[in-house]
């Protein structure tokens, strides 16, 4: 392990250094902080006073169903309670928590200095937590949602719900927006940003897992907010997605939901297993026991999981054949499951465990994990899931599994994470007292549930007749549930008292494995003055071997580079060092750039054109603006040299963050129109007559769109490819970047313009029937993913513009390049979905 | 140690496509055994006449013993990286990507087959 004690760097240097890294001070410290230990701990804060807002919620619902037939809530308030406190624990406390967690902790785990787009990652905060405003304003206004945090159609729809649901579906689709921008920050830390020689069998079962999770949130947050597009689409424009009449059908909803809602409830429990995975070890002084077959777990289940959310429609009279496909695949996870845990007795068995507060929430948590898989187990078989669906016995099972799975594993991590995080140990004392109560009050609360849902009890009642004989059981409930909270708010104060009266704790008070050890608690801005070089799976316990190549890495950003913020950019598979990887420091745009956002949902709700159209003023004003600050900091100092000599800053291709973030960018873009076309295909096969009319049918304007979309690809690609592999190119270079960036956005608007005279040259009404609903939604995602391709190019042609340094504009026309791709592919599925797939009848 | 990358760009390139498939290929065993099966059934429901259940349920095997196949092979590609690997004394990644490529080969095999039988015990567009 090398850290920072060498000679190397002048006491100027490292001041230089530091200043480079500075944290914005006073008032700028609200709004400008970028850095991803400032957003991680945002994000968790943020999280956690939604989880006890929620929990509040589940106390109010407790006390009504203490006793039978009691009236401390009217009816309609417990609708409202059980959907706000559904929809607060899974949106807006469990999945940001974890994707706090992972900004916090995967750079630190990782040794890079921050997260690959740190103002990005800003921007996706605040766009949660604007989410999370516009959602609470319900009860502001006196609209409060109550469609159960799943929102079935057509209680959600048009139909039967007021406003409160155009805010929940406001309010949600924010927080969807910010997760999918959390995963795409996560896979390009997790696969480039890693310190030199941390190949991937040495990488931290936390960063697999994360890797994973984030996989699975493109492929099924994205299905999510198209959901919540094409509902918000029916309740507002009177489309007709989900209306049977006019060829939708109501359960295309519970399939886009589920796509996502499965898959949800595994991107908690995987990262609260990884948590699980780094605490079990250390505190048991022992390597993880398997870790080939864990990360092949987490793999497997991450997969799968994506492939389970019919088993939430066994009920709705789906056939057996398709229904014994998911079965299957439901007891496979099962299996992985096991694994992980295997691995991690057998590491506890192995090792020498003590009995730490972080440990005792990891073995409540195991105890409670294999409990709620036997029910889980239960449920996933068909026939036993038609007896105990909608009781509570499920609220029983979920509540084990998410509780379990998640909510043990987080605290187990803050309890081992806390002395990183502040620099101070919290009392092992309050802290046990804090983990029995939970642990007994979490049992007392839902185990008679199991009991009371077996009786006969069904899920989202307010009441319950005494005739029932389940009074006791829900007795016994809500006491469980105040013990509950009591411990939960005694884990609150141990933690927050610890900030003041807590010992120090040194950088690795429990003598860790992992890289984030290395850092002081709290950790410096810059995480690591001098990038530490990874030789083994448990740096801080393997014996350091020697290897020059990734020394001189290490060596070369020692304290550098100082005029510029920037981090090791490695190789995929080894790690070996490739170039430099800017990084952003302090700005004010994304947050406004997330406040237009809500603005603009605000100004939708109130169905005010003004607030709309000012909304557009500040999203577009605040982009543009973020740009050019991107490229006057970029034009500065030092960052035309390559670091240490030898390191460019910046280069083509996957050798820096911006190829990774257009090509992500363009994955989600095709998973979206993807869903949209799935969709559309599923309503086809549904409906009698496919389409009612005339099906769209413009091959003319449909092509001549593809054409221009490929022009956009051929010039931005052609131009990337002009010039010199540095920063200063000849003339004729320029004048090519500068005409294939202007070639590019001509052909690009062009593209949009053709793209969407489709819509009134094909004469199709949306109010009639689906498919022509769809229609419009295929040209709309078309349009913004040419609007998505054309801002990329303009950034091109803007860093053309404003700075010297010439091998920049070659690498943003070729990022260009990437997204248009990813907007062709767009337009062929759009295009086949209008038109080849109304061709194929039976 | 570093692992070398690439020595040799071609069995680089086969050890990750031996992670790589087992699960793309389970994803298409169950997306389209799924699409195929449960959208044609609807399909010809929907214009009330009889599907074609012979065909459907050949078609959703024919197309999961493919990917069943591709899986394994998958499975004896990692195999053999992870022998290599091992007997040369060489690069721990390449050991660790062999296993961890048959481990996944053989669990999404698995997977395969549970989804294979399906429309061979069951009757298909029940
Ligand atoms: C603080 C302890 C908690 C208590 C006492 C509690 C209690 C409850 C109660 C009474 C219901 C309503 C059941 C019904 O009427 O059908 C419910 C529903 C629910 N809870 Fe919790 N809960 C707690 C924590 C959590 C956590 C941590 C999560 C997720 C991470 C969660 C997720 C849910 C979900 C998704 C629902 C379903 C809402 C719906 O039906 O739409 N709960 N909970
Ligand atoms: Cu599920």
């Amino acid at each position: 392990m090398t850290t920072d004690q060498e000679t190397g760097p002048s006491a100027e240097q490292r001041a230089r250094f530091a200043q480079a890294w500075a944290r914005p001070r006073g008032l700028r410290r609200i709004l400008m902080p970028v850095q991803h230990k400032s957003v991680g701990t945002r994000y968790m804060v943020t999280a956690f006073v939604f989880f006890f807002v929620g929990g509040l919620q589940a106390l109010l619902m407790r006390v009504q169903l203490a006793q039978p037939e009691q009236d401390v809530l009217s009816p309609q308030t417990y609708n409202e309670l059980f959907t706000m406190h559904g929809t607060t624990m899974m949106f807006l406390f469990a999945v940001p928590f974890l994707e706090g967690l992972a900004a916090y902790l995967l750079p630190l785990m990782l040794g890079a200095r921050d997260m690959p787009f740190a103002r990005y990652n800003t921007f996706n905060y605040w766009c949660y937590l604007l989410g999370g405003i516009i959602l609470y304003s319900s009860f502001v206004v006196g609209m409060v949602p109550d469609a159960g945090w799943f929102a079935y159609v057509p209680l959600s729809g048009p139909e039967f719900a007021d406003k409160a649901m155009d805010i929940w579906l406001f309010g949600l689709a924010l927080a969807e927006l910010a997760a999918i921008g959390a995963a795409i920050e996560m896979i390009v830390v997790v696969l480039a940003m890693r310190a030199p020689g941390m190949s991937l069998d040495r990488m931290p079962i936390f960063a697999w897992t994360m890797l994973c999770v984030a996989a699975m949130i493109i492929l099924a947050f994205v299905p999510l907010l198209v959901g919540s597009l094409l509902l918000e689409l029916d309740r507002n424009i009177s489309t007709a997605f989900f209306d049977t009449e006019r060829g939708g059908d109501p359960l295309l909803w519970q399939h886009l939901f589920w796509i996502f809602g499965h898959p949800e409830v595994y991107v908690m429990f995987l990262p609260g297993a990884a948590i699980i995975s780094h605490v079990v070890p250390v505190h048991s002084r022992h390597r993880l026991v398997g870790y080939p077959f864990v990360v092949a777990a987490i793999v497997v289940t991450a997969i799968m999981s994506l492939g389970l959310w019919v088993h939430h429609m066994y009920t709705t009279g789906l056939p057996p054949v398709t229904l014994s496909f998911f079965t299957a695949a439901s007891m496979s996870i099962s299996v992985a499951s096991g694994v992980q845990v295997v691995a991690w007795i057998a590491t506890l068995w192995s090792g020498r465990p003590r009995l730490t507060v972080p440990m005792l929430f990891s073995l409540g948590f195991l105890f409670t994990f294999v409990a709620g898989g036997i029910t889980g187990v239960m449920v996933a078989s068909a026939p036993f899931d038609a007896q105990a669906h909608d009781t509570y016995f499920v609220v029983a099972h979920f509540h084990y599994v998410l509780i379990g799975g998640m909510l043990f594993p987080v605290l187990a991590g803050l309890f081992h994470w806390w002395p990183k995080f502040t620099g101070r140990m919290p009392s092992a004392r309050l802290g046990t007292v804090s983990f029995w109560l939970a642990f007994v009050g979490f049992h007392l609360t839902f185990f008679p549930m199991h009991l009371s849902g077996l009786w006969g009890m069904p899920r989202r009642v307010y009441t319950y007749d005494a005739g029932l004989g389940v009074g006791v059981l829900n007795l016994l409930s809500t006491i469980g549930a105040f013990i509950f909270a009591a411990g939960l708010v005694l884990t609150a104060i141990t933690l927050l008292g610890a900030l003041r009266r807590g010992e120090r704790s040194g950088p690795d008070p429990w003598g860790a494995d992992t890289l984030e050890w290395v850092a002081d608690s709290p950790p410096a801005s810059a995480n690591f003055g001098r990038i530490p070089v990874v030789t083994g799976r448990a740096p801080l316990w393997d014996r350091p071997s020697h290897d020059p190549k990734l020394e001189r890495m290490s060596a070369a950003f020692d304290h550098a580079p100082q005029n510029v913020r920037a981090t090791p950019f490695t190789t995929v598979l080894s790690a070996l060092p490739n170039t430099a990887a800017v990084q952003a420091g302090p700005t004010f745009w994304p947050f406004l750039a997330a406040g237009g956002l809500a603005l603009a949902a605000a100004g939708l709700l109130l169905e005010s054109g003004w607030v709309l159209g000012a909304s557009v003023l500040v999203i577009v004003g605040a982009f543009v603006a973020w740009e050019l600050q991107n490229e006057r900091e970029l034009g500065a100092g030092e960052s035309t040299e390559p670091v240490g000599g030898e390191y460019l800053v910046e280069a083509p291709g996957p050798l820096s963050p911006g190829w990774w973030g257009a090509a992500g960018a363009a994955v989600v873009l095709v998973v979206a129109v993807t869903t949209v076309a799935f969709s559309l295909l599923f309503l086809q096969v549904n409906a009698p007559v496919w389409p009612q009319g005339e099906s769209l049918g413009l091959p003319w304007l449909s092509a001549g769109t593809g054409l221009a979309l490929v022009l956009a690809i051929s010039a931005s690609w052609w131009g990337s490819r002009q010039g010199p592999l540095s920063h200063d190119a000849p003339p004729t270079a320029r004048g090519a970047h500068l005409a294939a960036a202007v070639t590019s956005t001509f052909a690009g608007a062009v593209a949009l313009v053709l793209a969407v005279a489709q819509w009134p040259a094909g004469g199709l009404d949306h109010t009639a029937h689906s498919y022509d609903s769809g229609v419009l939604m295929l040209v709309s995602t078309l349009a913004l993913a040419i609007l998505l391709g054309l801002g990329l190019t303009i950034c091109a042609l803007l860093a053309r513009l404003t700075h010297t340094r010439d091998i920049r504009p070659r690498i943003m026309l070729q990022n260009a390049a990437v997204l248009w791709t990813g907007v062709l592919v767009v337009w062929a599925v759009a295009w086949a979905a209008t038109d080849l797939m109304p061709l194929a009848v039976v | 140690m570093a692992a070398p990358e690439a020595t040799r760009p071609r069995s680089t390139r086969l050890a990750v496509a031996a992670v790589l498939v087992p699960p793309v290929a389970w994803v298409c065993a169950l997306g389209l055994s799924y699409v195929v099966q449960d959208f044609a059934c609807t399909a010809y429901a929907s214009a009330g006449r009889n599907p074609p259940t012979a065909l459907i349920g050949t078609a959703v095997v024919t197309l999961d013993v493919v990917l069943l196949v591709l899986t394994l092979a998958a499975g004896v590609v990692a195999w053999r990286t992870s022998r290599r690997a091992t007997a040369g004394g060489g690069s721990p990644l390449f050991g660790f990507l062999g296993r961890l490529g048959l481990f996944l080969s053989l669990g999404f095999a698995a997977g395969i087959v549970m989804i294979a039988v399906n429309p061979l015990v069951l009757e298909v567009c029940a």
